[in-house]
């Protein structure tokens, strides 16, 4: 080849060179200067990144460190419907499988993203796999789960975004959480979770597991226990609670009608309350024995004096008239008490008039336990300048003093602790304040001596008898109380209570058993509570190995 | 020649140099990658046995435990009156 051939090549080539650097250049003058702050944008969006990690919810755990509320993870199904290969068919199927969510998907057509169903079955996950649609995703979200469901309306409930809705999960929603950490990563966009430099720009906190002094088979059996018997005399609603009186420990707290808080999709929000704390009742004959503490602390009677009955069902005391279920004559007061006589407990009462009021403070009826449930009511006790005639006398035998379950278990926790204030415990941690050294003395000895005699007559010959076990100090006190509906007492509709205390060597339990409304047929706590109690004592001894 | 061994000498020494910071950085990025890595192995470990965990508490809570007793074990509750005591010491 000449040279004169090869020189016009040589400029085509160099034209050719010249017009890609040209491009190039034009091209490195656009991203460079001209649209610099947009690719510099675009740049960062991919480089770095600012991420937040939420921790996983804290566990809730029983006494002996077993799960009360733990998460699982389950899968929830969204699509992408601004991505949809073909929204018509997806649209298809979740007309024939989640026809609830029908409408929000066509109603977000032109969204990024939307949610089907969240929490799906095992039987979803599986239609969705087979479905053969890309465009329905799954996506793994964390959940709770609920290991003994029969302390749900203690434990409460969380909401499909994790958050506490209900009961502890609701009270300790922030603790539970935590706090979420924020991070600053620089990466390169194909790297996956790789990243060249990490930089934390808010420092979080893992949630913080709550430890309750419930537990866990215990719950189990007394709910078992408690279904079982208001199964057996057709009740509509029912309590039990057990203590440890020498700390305040709430071993067991069951309140039915409840509810599965794993299964939340027919949820009755009445059934979520916990009616040993959420409800106060007019309890009845439970009430005589803290009546016949007052009185015997205040020197008014001693167990052995004898009182007048009357020997009628209906009597008059200061001249207003008292029913009793059973008449008697003239019996001491440890009898009047056991046999639940209102005419005997009546006339004793009498002698310390508004001196019950402050008795009844002492024992706690009018002050909240401070357990940390929402809706916890306080106890109602007729004030003395609110008194008739007929008040000190309904007040001794449990009208017009409306109480919770729990205000009475604490009660009965004192007498069982020898006269010592006793705070009701729900949560583990706070055992420690309060030593039974540093508990205020209530009531004397000889006072606590001779109510827990009148309580063990009344399991062994009273209206307890139902609630004896052989070879254990039974001291319990049954009560049976009419409803108040629109302001009258319907006789056909009671709430039956047997309290009382367990009690082989050192070993006590206080149990507070509680019925309501169970069939007519039924009308007495002494063949309604007091069994309960019995069942219920026998299933706690059971599981603390006391035999 | 003196000055060309020093400039063949300054050269090496910064290429030198250049090399141990870029393979020092290849390694902290390679370490890093690899506790990042670690990190992750980690996580999914976490999820695992939380997965495991709440398997085992499902398994282990109360109304499966009864299930369980009373349908394959054929166990029943037992009562109070059925329960005695052994001294086994007294028997020795």
């Amino acid at each position: 080849m000449t040279t004169d051939q090869a020189q016009p090549r040589l400029a085509v080539l160099i034209l050719l060179f010249l017009f890609g650097y040209t491009i190039i250049i034009v091209n490195l003058y656009r991203i460079q200067v001209k649209y610099h702050s947009y690719y510099a944008h675009l740049g960062e969006q991919q480089y770095n990144q600012t991420i937040v990690t939420t921790p996983s919810r804290a566990p809730i755990l029983d006494r002996n460190g077993d799960y009360l509320a733990m998460n699982k993870e389950s899968y929830s199904a969204f699509m992408l419907p601004k991505q949809c290969e073909n929204f018509d068919a997806a649209k298809a199927f979740i007309e024939n499988h989640f026809p609830q969510a029908v409408e929000r998907v066509s109603t977000h057509r032109n969204s990024n993203f939307v949610f089907i169903k969240r929490k799906l079955s095992d039987q979803e996950i599986e239609c969705i796999k087979q479905s053969g649609t890309d465009d329905i995703k799954l996506l793994k979200e964390p959940h709770r789960y609920y290991p003994c469901p029969a302390a749900a309306s203690i434990v409460g409930l969380t909401n499909v975004d994790n958050k506490g809705i209900l009961g502890l999960e609701l009270q300790y929603d922030a603790l539970l959480s935590g706090q979420p950490t924020t991070c600053f990563l620089e990466r390169d966009a194909r790297m996956g979770h790789f990243y060249f430099k990490k930089e934390t720009l808010k420092e979080g906190k893992s949630g913080e597991p709550i430890k309750l002094t419930l537990d866990q088979a215990l719950q189990f059996l007394v709910a078992e226990e408690l279904k079982q018997a208001m199964e057996r005399v057709d009740a509509k609603g029912g309590a039990v609670i057990i203590m440890d009186p020498k700390t305040g420990d709430i071993l067991s707290l069951v309140s039915m009608p409840s509810f599965d808080p794993n299964n939340t999709e027919s949820l009755d929000i009445d059934h979520t309350k916990n009616k040993a704390l959420s409800e106060r009742y007019e309890l009845g004959s439970v009430i005589k024995i803290f009546a016949a503490l007052a009185a015997i602390e205040e020197g008014a009677v001693t167990n052995d004096e004898l009182i007048n009955c009357q020997g009628k069902r209906t009597g008059y005391v200061d001249g207003r008239k008292v029913n009793t279920v059973s008449p008697h004559g003239k019996i001491p007061f440890a009898e009047v008490i056991a046999r639940s006589n209102n005419i005997g407990t009546a006339t004793v009462v009498k002698r310390i008039e508004d001196k019950l009021y402050d008795h009844y403070v002492r024992l706690g009826f009018t002050r909240k336990t401070n357990i940390p449930l929402p809706g916890e009511q306080i106890g109602f006790v007729n004030h003395p300048s609110n008194w008739s005639k007929q008040s000190v006398l309904s007040l001794s035998y449990g009208y017009e003093i409306a109480i919770t379950l729990l205000e009475l278990a604490r009660a009965f926790c004192i007498i069982a602790n020898n006269g010592h204030e006793v705070e009701a415990q729900l949560m583990k941690e706070s055992i420690s304040e309060h030593n039974s050294s540093e508990q205020k003395k209530l009531y004397s000895q000889t006072s606590i001596d001779a109510i827990k005699d009148i309580l063990e007559q009344t399991t062994t010959y009273g209206t307890s008898r139902r609630a004896a076990i052989k070879g254990y100090r039974i001291m319990s006190k049954t009560g049976t109380a009419n409803m108040l509906e629109n302001g009258i007492y319907n006789a056909r509709k009671n709430l039956f209570t047997c309290g009382g205390i367990i009690q082989k060597g050192a070993y006590q339990r206080v149990i507070v058993a509680f019925v309501k409304e169970a069939a007519p047929q039924f009308r007495f706590a002494s063949l309604v509570a007091a069994p309960l109690f019995e069942r219920v004592a026998e299933k706690t001894v059971l599981h603390d190995k006391i035999v | 020649m003196k000055r060309l061994r020093f400039i063949i000498l300054f050269v090496g020494v910064n290429i030198l140099f250049i090399f141990l910071q870029i393979h020092k950085n290849g390694k902290i990025t390679e370490i890093s990658y690899q506790n990042q890595n670690k990190q992750h192995q980690l996580d999914i470990l976490k999820q695992q046995k939380e997965a495991l965990t709440h398997q085992f508490q499902a398994m282990k809570n109360p109304s499966s435990v009864k299930d369980y007793a009373a349908e394959e074990l054929n166990m029943k509750n037992v009562s109070l009156q059925q329960v005695h005591i052994m001294n086994l010491d007294a028997g020795a």
